[in-house]
């Protein structure tokens, strides 16, 4: 009995189920947010996700460094899943429902943002309203934290 | 006044329907202004009505105004729509720009 219990102890700690357990935490603990988008964001997205025409197809938004003020949010279309990826549901869109894939390191940087889709006659652009910045650039494409 | 302005053919349409949204007094107005991280910042502004000091021209049928101290600098450039990932902004574009700042919005302009 007790070698039974050693053996499926040591199965579950491995690297798969402590990740595990990292997005469960995160994902059901009502005081960590994750981030919200937009109706017209989400709207826009799935606009997006139909051009491409390809069903396994998500958004995925994510940190990378660049810009005059060090880090910037890449937006980029992935068919690809890995396991550090949160998803994140979009259900408000009448046009579809989608979920934007976001990986760990980078939703470290973008807890608690918002991310709204502006049309205006100077283009269309997704624009991020970070609570963890402390500088952004003039266009709001790259951001310190 | 003419104006040498080139203007990409992808965002006609969409300067066109912001213009058809405006009183017919109304136009683009192409407003310079000196903040952001390279200097010069272009942005196109509907105005419903005349701007005191604005200069009025008409390029490829939409109208457009700037102010007359800036006429010099607006000569010559080409309005073009650039992708950034998901994003499509409007950019000014032309030889005498220098640097851009990393989302184009602000340009540095060569000394005349």
């Amino acid at each position: 009995m007790w070698l039974w219990y050693q053996r499926t102890a040591k199965r579950k700690i491995n690297c798969k189920s402590t990740l595990n357990t990292i997005k469960y935490f995160i994902l059901s603990n009502k005081f960590m947010t994750t981030i919200t988008f937009t109706d017209k964001a989400q709207d826009r997205i799935i606009e997006l996700l139909l051009e491409e025409d390809e069903p396994n197809l998500k958004l995925r938004m994510f940190i990378q460094g660049g810009g005059c003020s060090g880090l910037q949010y890449g937006f980029t279309f992935d068919n690809e899943q890995s396991e550090d990826d949160i998803e994140i549901p979009l259900n408000n869109s009448s046009k579809g429902k989608t979920s934007v894939l976001v990986d760990l390191m980078s939703l470290n940087y973008i807890q608690g943002a918002e991310v709204d889709f502006v049309e205006n006659v100077m283009g269309e652009t997704f624009q991020v309203k970070n609570p963890n910045t402390i500088t952004t650039c003039g266009c709001g494409s790259s951001f310190a934290v | 006044m003419s104006m040498n302005i080139e203007i990409e053919e992808t965002i006609k349409d969409r300067l066109k329907k912001y213009l058809d949204e405006l009183p017919e007094a109304g136009y683009l107005a192409v407003r310079l202004s000196t903040d952001g991280c390279h200097g010069w910042t272009f942005e196109i502004k509907p105005e419903k009505a005349k701007v005191p000091n604005d200069t009025l021209f008409e390029v490829d049928g939409i109208r457009f105004g700037v102010q007359e101290k800036h006429s010099s600098l607006l000569n010559g450039m080409q309005i073009k729509l650039q992708k950034q990932g998901l994003s499509e902004i409007v950019i000014f574009e032309s030889p005498d720009i220098v640097s851009r700042c990393g989302c184009g919005t602000s340009v540095q302009l060569k000394e005349r």
